[in-house]
């Protein structure tokens, strides 16, 4: 912790001195302030419906558009780092098109499904396809006040997208067109091959083998040989470009009249890889591609008197365009083939490689094919709403119908090709065949069907305000090549009621079934209630403390469910309550097996108990604002999860069922407790304004009971009591010295270099009994980020810095040194040789795999804590008399970078946020906006 | 008109709170079998059958699905130093890995054998009684024949859960999650007598020849088979103290006797062939694991050298025989092999049993249309990536000249019980009751006419063992043919348990043979090269332990004694 706090001091200074002159200029100024002020009466939008920032009690962080159009990013989620006070961002996939980050509400709550619900104007649909211009906010709703009408959709935290909606006056145009390039943030510096070829071969002789190179004979070495024979390929360098295209254009149009309001948004993105050698190929390319057209077109229609009706349609066309090989593919290959094993080309133009080695890099970007993919989703939502208020003021009822619809179809053409080995006569070997294109396809529908029907009520009398919602809805799935329809259905409601608009409480309940539990059993009741107080509109407060402007308790309780845990699609993947029988393993009789009987019986084992989770959640917070500049927030909570879904993979085997087969229960408990803080601070000066944002938030969740964990003796291996996901290995003590005494290790007498382990369990011998938690879990425990927006005469700054802390990575594979003969990372010169025996700090060298030396344990446990400056921007307004001229209402030129730094004291081999597949990407993006 | 709408909307709504709720929530799972339905329709009967026999262990690639257990004994070295059948070999393998741990699934294959026995007790397919007689007739008839077979295939699977671990809980009903049971191991001996009572049980209904098509279905001879072997086990050193039980003995010689009296099995007269060819001109199978056509033998033993389109990606996974077994096989006079013989030790794979030429390849031999050159530095030799580690080549199981390059494919037999193993059970119970010569009123061999039977095969024709008149002498002789006849086939893994030699045989050092050509082309051998230290811990390795994880998973099993 102590860490975070020099960090965060760190980043404050850093951007101190980005500030020049701040305490210069002395004059107040006007309504700068008052937008950026967070108490003016701005709504934030929660679950079915709106509430005043002032009023809320519930626990909702929220951003708007143009906090979120400071990025150019292919998924929506990754605009989102840092950005809302309690949501995980984390990416593990860069390619362009397929970099949609997972999400986390207040970390993990559950070791089944955590992953929050998304809802795009009030109904699920995939957030991460549609423009970030079509977006007005993202509010994340995270307690039960917000979650629980939410009921079994509630548990994991609910993200809301709200689209914009035209508003009544004149037609606005807005011209948004941004382009850049993006390019990799960070090339580990592997061995060449010269370093590769002698460490191997130490590596061998250590094992006991004979060399396998003459490294002499490679560039760098004593007597370099016939570069053809002794290659040296950097596959990096040689097959990846410096930087590639990255375009989004937007086109917007709204206003409207009494009678109808209109908004429409064209948006156009495409974003392109970086492979080289993408365009060597006739009639097709094989680079990784991703283009997408968004439109949206949302209309509010007062069709006769008491009767609004809204119709909204957003429609995403995409086209993705890779090689025949996935992107995993070709980074590993390009970071784990030694470069001297063959030609990247042979001087005769054929593909290099070995009968052992073809999987060469180069080939399987130009020479297997391309992958194309092209999806279609359409966004579609009809409501109609009839205003009761003649019958009494503020009762409206309302009916909703809408659908999400996608569906994609993969055209692929995949070939395989040969291989070429060269000898030093120039004669060459063929591995392998080049085949033609072949043409694969296949296609997916999925449609999400809601209905809904509303009655609310909102109503003032005297120093009494209600607002009332009861709300039925039911949802239902189709998809391809499955009978089965995924179904939920209930009714929820919510008042709250404020009384002198300081005393604010708010109960909220759903009763909802979904047809993944027995039938007896099917509904579940989700009842949550909170209570607030704003101090500050206390007539003694406000005499006493005029400097305190806003000052707020509040606190909630409350459960929400989830049967989110079901991820199957089909009866045999999500009805656990019903025995069925199957196809299971047979048997062939006959002559060469020729006559083959298939198998049958009792399929996954019925459990007619099983329940949806119980999330019950606790919120305490307080928000205080101070000289109209300053704002603090925080919250505490603490969510425990009841009724986890799990695995009974305690069966004893004795009973006969396989572990695919066995059954589920209800069997585990974990707490996940935490803190979320706030501060900003803004003012104006003069033609300066500013605001300085800095959050930090904290979970740690505690697994209390698991029923899959097996009965361990020793507490050193206890799953329960520890976070979920939390790190397990041995507890390296150092390097065997080849002399000492030491215990018996189960895995093979020690040799020096070798790691040695503490006895965790006390008895006499080190095996896998002495495992232990280290280290933290992969979600990081501590989230951060500081924000800071500068606004001086016409020019705007902006930039967010976003870090994480207690955070950490089991390395494995290639970073095992020379691991399955695999090119090595740096951390190769840490291991142990006979010659930096005093220096190692990694077991020895060896091209075979160790049982003692491999395996998970505090030596390959790396911390993957980092702070990244995640997007800086420059903007320049041209002034208002300029443009009126030009009938013009606004124009803006920007330029941004995004991901352009990352700080990291643990980890120097690879960006900590992308350790594997395609890397981390930095981006620079040059842009106009036009508004007439 | 607006009115009408007012009235509707609110219509819809009140539907929408009234709706019942099931309808919507209901699922159609009518494509879904239930229990019900799975036993009314014969097929399915038939197809649960089957997959009872799905459980029966055993393949090329058993083992970490690399290797068999060959590679974990004195016969053999598993060339991939990454498979864990080297857990058995550097002995790590125990409570925490156990690489031919069969525990869960000889248990679920003895639930899935409940499950039908308690399906079908009450199935009488009444309902075509009259309407179609034939039917009924073909169903019932079938019927008895699934039960028979379900029950058998649940004592097989006790057998290969005693054999590993010792006794084990009996259980013969469905166990359903919440049932109050009382499961603990039940000793070796209750076990074994409720295998043999099961065997005994099922015999009079047993068939004695499979349907037509139907090849590796349990039948007649399987059953004795079984018998012959379980009662052999049971009476064996390991079961009894270190001494042989005679009555068991008895009992097992009896056991062949009767498999022999139905006249269905006989030796092959390849044998070569024997490991190779499926088809029912092979008398010698009794029972074996079907295996499909396909080339894992091939692609795992072929050595490297071999003409370009066999030696294709060849060699990975080579189960490389030992000097350990090399040795054992005698001179083709029936004299023991002597290295200090100077003629033995000059050409020690010229005038050897047949049997070694037709199980192992060794330097020289000519196979794939290339010379074998497994001496230091020739192109199949000690050293090189994917070649042997012992000096030898598999050969048993392999077809020869198979294009790999097209990925050509052939036979192979994985015996579970052939006629010729059942002999040399005979001849080791026999001798322990009646001698090496004595021989039952009602059956024309003694143990040493079986045995010798074997040696005289068309092909091998190794001399018949004479002399040798005790019983302690003879069994050695036993012993020998045994390790000979079955090399690799899954059996001196078991038997050096058994007899309780383990302690010797698989702490010793696995030899190779290591050949150095000389300048005049001849050949130099180190027959004490050294492949790899092995290690066996007395007593706790003579039986498998039950992996930790089960006995925290359920307290009242007890672990094997000594882990």
């Amino acid at each position: 912790m102590k860490n975070i706090q020099t960090k965060i001091l760190q980043l404050i200074l850093l951007l101190v001195i980005l500030m020049p002159g701040i305490d210069a200029v002395a004059q107040q100024l006007k309504e700068v302030t008052d937008s950026l002020t967070t108490y003016g009466g701005q709504k934030i939008n929660i679950g079915y419906g709106q509430q005043s920032n002032e009023k809320l009690i519930e626990s909702v962080s929220s951003i708007s558009s143009s906090a979120l159009t400071k990025s150019t990013v292919n998924a929506t989620g990754n605009a989102l780092f840092g950005r809302l006070s309690g949501l995980i961002v984390r990416q593990s996939n860069s390619e362009p098109g397929s970099d949609v980050p997972s999400l986390r509400v207040r970390g993990t709550g559950t070791y089944t499904n955590s992953e929050p619900v998304i809802l795009i104007d009030g109904y699920e649909a995939d957030f991460n396809k549609i423009s970030l211009s079509e977006i007005e906010s993202i509010s994340v709703l995270k307690d039960a006040a917000a979650t629980a009408i939410y009921g079994l959709k509630g548990a994991n935290g609910v993200i809301l997208v709200t689209t914009k909606r035209g508003k009544e006056g004149k037609t606005q145009f807005e011209v948004n067109i941004q382009s850049g390039l993006s390019n990799i943030m960070q090339s580990p510096k592997l061995l060449d091959a010269y370093n590769y070829a002698s460490l191997y071969n130490k590596a061998l002789s250590m094992d006991g083998l004979a060399p396998l190179y003459n490294a002499d004979l490679y560039p760098g070495g004593a007597t370099p040989g016939d570069p053809i024979l002794y290659p040296d390929n950097n596959w990096q360098n040689q097959l990846t470009r410096n930087s590639a295209p990255l375009h989004n254009a937007s086109f917007q149009i709204s206003g409207g009249t009494s009678g109808l309001k209109y908004y429409v948004n064209l948006n156009y993105l495409r974003s392109e890889g970086h492979y080289k050698y993408a365009d060597i190929n006739d009639g097709y390319k094989t680079q990784s591609q991703f283009d997408r057209v968004n439109i949206r077109t949302n209309l509010d229609i007062d069709l006769v008197k008491n009767l609004a009706i809204d119709v909204d349609l957003g429609i995403r066309f995409e086209d993705r365009n890779s090689p025949g090989t996935s992107s995993d593919g070709i980074w590993n290959s390009i970071f784990q083939t030694p470069g001297l094993l063959y030609n990247m080309i042979n001087p005769n133009g054929s593909i290099g490689g070995t009968t052992d080695y073809r999987n060469n890099p180069y080939a399987l970007i130009t020479a297997t094919g391309y992958q194309g993919n092209h999806a279609r989703d359409v966004n579609a939502t009809i409501r109609a709403r009839y205003d009761f208020s003649f019958i009494t003021k503020g009762l409206s009822v309302g009916a909703d119908f809408s659908v999400f619809d996608q569906s994609y179809t993969i055209d692929n053409k995949i070939r395989q090709y040969a291989v070429y080995n060269i000898d030093g006569e120039r004669t060459y070997t063929k591995f392998g065949d080049d085949t033609n294109l072949a043409w694969q396809s296949g296609s997916t529908y999925f449609r999400r069907n809601n209905y809904a029907a509303d009655v609310t009520y909102q109503r003032t009398l005297g120093e009494h305000s209600f607002d009332a919602i009861a709300l039925f809805k039911m949802t239902r799935i189709i998809r391809q090549s499955t009978h089965h329809k995924p179904s939920n259905m209930g009714i929820s409601g919510r008042v709250n009621y404020s009384f002198r608009d300081r005393y604010l409480a708010e109960a909220t309940w759903s009763y909802q079934g979904s047809e993944v539990f027995h039938p007896d059993r099917q509904f579940g009741f989700f009842p949550a209630a909170a209570l607030g107080w704003i101090v500050s509109k206390e007539k003694f407060f406000m005499d006493k403390v005029p400097f305190i402007n806003h000052l707020k308790f509040r606190g909630s309780h409350g459960v929400s469910g989830s049967d989110m845990f079901v991820t199957g699609t089909d009866v045999a993947g999500r009805i656990f309550y019903n025995q069925y029988y199957g196809g299971l393993g047979g048997y062939s009789f006959g002559v060469d097996a020729a006559n083959s009987k298939g198998g049958y019986g009792e399929l996954r084992l019925a459990n007619p108990m099983l329940t949806w989770e119980k999330s019950y959640k606790t919120d305490l917070s307080a928000d205080l604002t101070l000289f109209n500049r300053f704002d603090l927030g925080f919250t505490w909570f603490v969510d425990n999860r009841k009724d986890i879904f799990t695995l009974d993979a305690n069966a004893p085997s004795l009973i006969g069922i396989s572990s695919a087969r066995l059954p589920y229960t209800n069997n585990g408990e974990v707490t996940n407790r935490g803190y979320e803080t706030s501060f900003r601070y803004y003012d104006a000066v003069g033609d300066w304004s500013w605001s300085l944002a800095v959050m930090l938030d904290h979970n740690r969740s505690e697994v209390i009971s698991k029923g899959d964990e097996p009965f361990y003796q020793e507490a050193n291996r206890l799953r329960t009591g520890k976070p979920v996901g939390q790190i397990f290995g041995m507890v390296s003590t150092g390097l065997y010295d080849g002399t000492s005494d030491y215990t018996p290790h189960l895995w093979g007498p020690l040799v020096a270099g070798d790691l040695m382990y503490a006895n965790m369990n006390g008895d006499d011998v080190i095996d896998d009994r002495d495992v232990a938690a280290i280290g933290y879990t992969g979600i990081p425990e501590y989230n951060y980020s500081l924000d800071l927006s500068v606004r001086y005469k016409n020019f705007d700054f902006s930039a967010l810095m976003q870090g994480q802390d207690n955070v950490s990575l089991m390395l494995g594979g290639q970073f095992i040194p020379f691991r399955g003969k695999m090119n090595a990372f740096p951390n190769v010169f840490d291991s142990w040789t006979p010659e930096t025996a005093s220096t190692a700090t990694l077991p020895r060298l060896t091209t075979l795999d160790s049982q003692n030396n491999h395996r998970s344990s505090t030596s390959w446990l790396v911390s993957t804590n980092f702070i990244k400056l995640r997007n800086i921007e420059l903007g320049y307004s041209f002034s208002e008399q300029l443009l009126t001229k030009m009938h013009l209402s606004n124009t803006r030129l920007y330029v941004r970078g995004m991901n352009l730094l990352t700080w990291n004291n643990s980890f120097d081999m690879l960006d900590p946020e992308l350790m594997t597949g395609y890397p981390a990407l930095r981006t620079f993006m040059a842009g106009i906006q036009v508004n007439f | 008109m607006r009115n009408n709408f007012r009235y509707s909307l609110l219509a819809i709504i009140i539907l929408g709170f009234s709706l019942n709720s099931c309808s919507f929530l209901e699922i159609d799972d009518e494509n879904m079998s239930t229990r019900d339905l799975a036993f009314i329709n014969p097929g399915n009967v038939e197809a649960m059958c089957f997959n009872v026999y799905s459980y029966i262990p055993g393949s090329f690639s058993e083992i970490g699905g690399n290797s068999t257990l060959s590679n974990a004994c004195d016969e053999a070295d598993l060339n991939n130093r990454y498979s864990s059948v080297q857990d058995f070999n550097n002995g790590t393998w125990g409570i925490f890995s156990n690489p031919d741990d069969k525990f869960s699934t000889l248990y679920a294959g003895i639930r899935a054998a409940n499950h039908f026995l308690e399906g079908s007790q009450n199935l009488d397919y009444a309902e075509y009684k009259d309407s179609d007689p034939v039917r009924y007739q073909f169903y019932t008839t079938r019927l008895k024949d699934y039960k028979t077979e379900v029950r058998f295939l649940r004592a097989f699977f006790y057998f290969e859960l005693i054999k590993r671990y010792g006794g084990v809980p009996i259980i013969t009903k469905v166990i359903n999650l919440g049932d109050e049971v009382d499961l603990t191991r039940n000793t070796y001996g209750e076990c074994f007598k409720f295998i043999a009572s099961e065997l005994n049980a099922i015999l009079p209904n047993s068939r004695t020849i499979a349907e037509t098509g139907f090849m590796g279905r349990v039948t007649k001879g399987t059953i004795y088979a079984l018998k012959t072997r379980l009662y052999l086990y049971a009476a064996s050193p390991l079961n009894n103290n270190g001494t042989y039980n005679l009555a068991l003995c008895d009992s097992s010689a009896r056991a062949f006797v009767a498999l022999s009296k139905l006249g269905l099995y006989d030796l092959n007269i390849d044998y070569r062939g024997l490991f190779l060819n499926q088809t029912a001109t092979n008398k010698e199978i009794i029972f074996d694991r079907r295996l499909p056509m396909d080339n894992f033998m091939e692609s795992s033993n072929y050595p490297l050298g071999g003409a370009a389109q066999y030696a294709y990606n060849v060699g990975a996974n080579a189960t490389c025989p030992s000097q350990n077994l090399v040795d054992a096989y005698e001179m083709a006079d029936g004299s023991k092999f002597d290295w200090n013989n100077p003629v033995h030790a000059a050409t020690p794979f010229k005038n050897r049993d047949p049997r070694f030429g037709m199980s192992i390849l060794s330097n020289g031999d000519t196979w794939n249309e290339k010379t074998v050159e497994s001496f230091v530095d020739g192109i199949d030799g000690l050293g090189k990536n994917n070649a042997t580690t012992t000096g030898y080549y598999l050969k048993k199981f392999v077809n020869e000249k198979l294009v790999l390059r097209d990925n050509r494919t052939a036979s192979h037999v994985f015996h579970i019980f052939r006629y010729g193993e059942m002999m040399l059970c005979f001849a080791e119970a026999m001798n322990e009751v009646l001698g090496p010569d004595g021989k039952y009123a009602d059956f024309t061999l003694s143990a040493r006419d079986a045995l010798n039977q074997i040696r005289n095969r068309t092909g091998v024709k190794m001399p018949a063992i004479t002399g040798s008149n005790s019983k302690e002498e003879f069994r050695e002789k036993v012993r020998n043919e045994r390790r000979v006849e079955l090399a690799f086939e899954n059996h001196r893994f078991w038997d050096v348990r058994r007899w309780m030699i383990a302690d010797v045989t698989e702490n010793a050092p696995l030899r190779g043979m290591k050949i150095t050509k000389n300048q005049d082309n001849s050949f130099s051998y180190a027959p004490n090269y050294l492949v790899e230290e092995r290690v066996f811990k007395a007593p706790a390795m003579y039986r498998y332990p039950i992996s930790n994880n089960e006995i925290v998973k359920y307290q009242n099993l007890k672990q094997t004694e000594n882990w």
